[in-house]
């Protein structure tokens, strides 16, 4: 479930509530809070964040990077190179074998979107330049690829975080295609995402409080790590927090993520992105 | 003083009873259908008016101003034209030949019909991917044959309306074949013998007559067509790009993807949908009634076998032959192509390349059907569907009966009750539903009960009409005036009388409303909380980014093969009559707005 529907679905459930915990992305963060289904609570080692990277009800948890994940034999076949930029997408070329994620519904595609907008220039007060880059883009999108279609060459070129292409590689290698994870070298964005408490959910309120405390602790963050994603803590740059190398053998190096940025996400609003997307970009007006 | 005060109170009493006496029967269905169609649709009219900014046409501004929203209310009326335009061109020539045929020939094709006019929702979306898609059984056919030929990606309107036509065209069909035994034999010989060649007797008298049926035919195509919400959710509802926007699509997204403002857009679309549907209802009624002046002259009933214009046929000349088996030819592959897909898919090991799978294997059927999910979504649909039905019966056979034998009040307030489900599309009703619920009863929300009210309410029109058909074939009046002169009590009355005439209405009734629950998505995905049916799981299933699609095939064969069962059971129960078309609304079944 997207993070839009995570928090709608908390929103609609409230007299009978179905789930304690979600992920969501970050940027998701302020409708949440706007709707009002966060539990007034936040971990006592909350304090081993920043305070932009926790609230009332949250906590960020790790940090994904959108990237591009090619299936490269499915692109040979059909005549074409390999992306390394997310300028090169908008190539013509490439008409509807991007798949991506609704931009200001799932996580990964508004921290896509947002990539794109700093690589075309924008800035987190100018969506201008994203808007121009969407609309050439959108021939070439469609929905966000499966495993299936990913292998199959469907849809070859998959923009997702780092930590869920990840989840395919060992599948992948199996059935021997012939892929690669890009990181856009006109750069891509460190995204956090959050684990948000529920409030009307009282019954289950001190399990809750207890997970959310424990997704800070070192034993968590390894967890993390090990599933391919980057612990918050040691992207905030928490030095008490070691992850040992053997957690990190789904990683690229890290040079690969040279062109990575860290941005004060608070800037941005996946409201106001959905807005933009739907009605600038898809709308055209 | 005190006497005449206490003569009014027992007047009072004996009134109460006495309007007990004549509605009580129909009473729990009309409360419930008051309930969960009627109060619901008066909230949500008041909803696109009082809005988080206060009351007002802010709302009305704000998201009619917005292009998406232009967008999808223009598409969506492309696509209903589209739509019908297609069933009307394609269906009239197939609803004619087939009114012509020998009865046990026509009866199976009209089962065929029936078959797929019941598959639609996610399934049937599914199976555009398994026959159409990129890697699809058909296009890599057209591949293997060197047919420089691209079949319209999954996410396109094209796409779309191939898939609606799926069912929309057999609906059409079973429709319109009884409308064509208004083309009276005589009418035919009298042309021929005023020398009247058979495009003159097509241009001046069969057309015109039929003009108005195949044209209510098109307007119920276009209604359905906008109505629909889980084939285009699965095809194109979670693409970036939203490269197809309907107004059902932008409703049901409204809801899930934006807690803020998405209730507001939401109500606003509702209302602009819910006007397209009634208008259309209207142009309908009335076009039924201009059609049906030619019966007011004639004897044969529009329920009765159509009549047949040539005592022979397939004794036409040879090009007509030619294109007739063509036509039925080509409509045969296009309704049985996608299914065989989907059933090859469940059993394909591999499939990249050949138009055959590569190699096969039972493996997804076994790991499905050890899936404790997908057998517990398997579980929830059926108990649903038993439910629905068991409620559905319980309370509509009482009502109709009343109805038809008591009290004549009770029908215009159950035809009109009817028509909302018929005419206005699912998500309308759920979203509607959602709104009231919120307001009487929030504690409901997301609950199994409610759901259940809401699949009884959807269901009531199908399983009405195939009740009162069976009623008023079985002239429940005078049975039960015969029953009652025998000294039988009402409730002797319908157990031992009345059902036992009617019982092939009442299975069909079942199974209408039990296939309906089986296959619908737009309302569970509005007001099911976290209950998972075999639909939202397909759905799921469908843009999952993780798994393998094989086990969705598995789970579609077997909603297939359900169906298919329940068809033929209907076809088989009602063996012996003709079956029943535009005027009467009845039997067109659940192919109806997944």
């Amino acid at each position: 479930m997207s993070s839009a529907q995570e928090l709608q679905r908390w929103d609609a459930e409230k007299n009978n509530p179905q789930s304690i915990l979600a992920d969501i992305g970050i940027p998701f963060i302020p409708q949440a809070t706007t709707v009002g289904v966060l539990a007034d609570y936040q971990p006592p080692n909350a304090g081993l964040l920043p305070d932009d990277l926790h609230g009332p009800g949250w906590v960020a948890t790790y940090v994904g990077v959108p990237t591009i994940l090619v299936n490269i034999d499915a692109l040979e076949s059909r005549g074409l190179p390999v992306p390394e930029s997310w300028a090169n997408l908008t190539d013509p070329a490439y008409r509807q074998l991007v798949g991506l994620g609704r931009i200001g519904v799932s996580g990964s595609g508004t921290w896509s979107f947002v990539a794109m907008n700093l690589a075309a220039g924008g800035t987190l007060d100018n969506w201008q330049p994203g808007i121009e880059y969407g609309r050439q883009l959108l021939p070439n999108l469609t929905a966000a690829a499966s495993f299936d279609t990913f292998e199959k060459g469907e849809v070859p070129i998959s923009i997702r975080y780092d930590f869920n292409q990840a989840t395919w590689f060992a599948e992948l290698d199996q059935r021997g295609v012939n892929y690669r994870m890009v990181v856009p070298n006109d750069g891509s964005v460190f995204s956090p995402a959050a684990l948000m408490l529920n409030r009307y959910d009282v019954a289950h309120a001190d399990f809750g409080r207890m997970f959310l405390e424990w997704v800070l602790t070192d034993e968590a963050q390894v967890i993390f790590a090990r599933y391919g994603a980057r612990p918050i803590r040691s992207v905030a740059g928490d030095d008490r927090l070691t992850v040992p190398d053997e957690a990190r053998l789904t990683w690229l190096p890290d040079d690969a993520y040279a062109n990575v940025r860290t941005i004060d996400w608070r800037q941005i609003d996946s409201e106001e992105l959905l807005d933009i997307w739907e009605n600038r970009v898809v709308g055209g007006g | 003083m005190v006497a005449e005060r206490a003569g009014t109170s027992q007047r009072h009493v004996g009134r109460a009873r006495g309007w007990l006496a004549d509605w009580g029967p129909a009473l729990p269905l009309l409360a419930l259908l008051g309930m969960t169609l009627v109060a619901p649709i008066i909230v949500l009219l008041a909803r696109s008016i009082f809005t988080a900014d206060g009351i007002g046409l802010s709302a009305w501004s704000r998201v009619l101003g917005q292009q998406i929203n232009q967008r999808a209310i223009v598409t969506s009326i492309e696509l209903g034209f589209v739509c019908a335009t297609l069933s009307a061109l394609i269906g009239t020539p197939i609803a004619w030949l087939v009114s012509q045929m020998l009865a046990g020939r026509r009866a199976a094709w009209l089962g065929l019909f029936n078959v797929s006019a019941h598959f639609g929702g996610i399934g049937l979306a599914f199976a555009y991917v398994a026959s159409l898609g990129a890697f699809g059984m058909v296009t890599l056919l057209l591949r293997g044959l060197g047919l420089p030929l691209d079949p319209p990606s999954p996410d396109s309107f094209a796409a779309l309306v191939i898939t609606y036509e799926h069912a929309n065209i057999p609906l059409f069909v079973l429709l319109t074949v009884p409308a064509m035994g208004m083309l009276r034999h005589e009418w035919a010989e009298a042309a021929e013998a005023a020398s009247a060649s058979r495009l003159q007797f097509w241009r001046r008298i069969g057309l015109p007559v039929l003009a108005p049926f195949i044209a209510a035919g098109f307007v119920l195509s276009f209604t359905w067509s906008i109505g629909i919400f889980g084939i285009a959710y699965a095809l194109v509802g979670q693409s970036a790009a939203l490269p197809v926007q309907l107004i059902t699509l932008q409703i049901g997204q409204s809801l899930t993807d934006d807690a803020v403002r998405g209730a507001d857009r939401a109500a606003v679309l509702s209302v602009v949908l819910m006007v397209l549907a009634i208008g259309a209802l209207l142009i309908y009624r009335a076009l039924l009634r201009r059609g049906m002046r030619w019966l007011a002259a004639g004897s044969s009933g529009m329920g009765s076998a159509p009549g047949r214009l040539r005592p022979q046929v397939g004794t036409g000349h040879r090009g007509a032959r030619i294109g007739r088996t063509l036509l039925f030819g080509s409509f045969t592959l296009y309704l049985g192509l996608p299914i065989a897909a989907v059933v090859l898919y469940s059993v394909a090991s591999s499939w990249t390349s050949a138009a055959l799978p590569d190699g096969y294997t039972l493996r997804y059927w076994v790991e499905t059907f050890a899936s404790s999910r997908i057998l517990g979504a398997f579980a929830t649909s059926l108990s649903l569907g038993v439910w629905t039905t068991l409620l559905v019966l319980a309370l509509t056979v009482p009502a109709v009966y009343w109805a038809r034998a008591k009290n004549p009040r009770v029908r215009p307030l159950l035809e009109s009750a009817a028509a909302i489900p018929f005419a206005l599309p699912f998500v309308v009703i759920g979203f509607a539903l959602l709104q009231f619920s919120g307001i009487v009863a929030p504690q409901l929300q997301g609950s199994y009960a409610l759901l259940l009210l809401a699949y009884v309410a959807i269901s009531f029109p199908f399983v009405y009409w195939a009740i009162d058909g069976a009623m008023a074939a079985a002239d429940v009046k005078r049975l039960s005036e015969v029953a009652a002169s025998c000294g039988a009590s009402a409730w002797q009355t319908i157990v031992k009388v009345v059902l036992p005439n009617i019982r092939t209405g009442v299975a069909t009734a079942a199974m209408l409303a039990f296939a309906l629950v089986i296959g619908e998505f737009a309302l569970v995905s509005v007001l099911g909380g976290s209950i998972i049916t075999i639909s939202v799981w397909s759905a799921a299933a469908i843009n999952a980014t993780g798994g393998s699609l094989a086990p969705l095939s598995v789970v579609t064969t077997v909603v297939f093969a359900l169906l298919l069962v329940l068809s033929a059971a209907i076809a088989w129960v009602n063996r012996d009559r003709s079956t029943q078309g535009l005027p009467v609304i009845a039997q067109t079944g659940p192919g109806i707005q997944h």
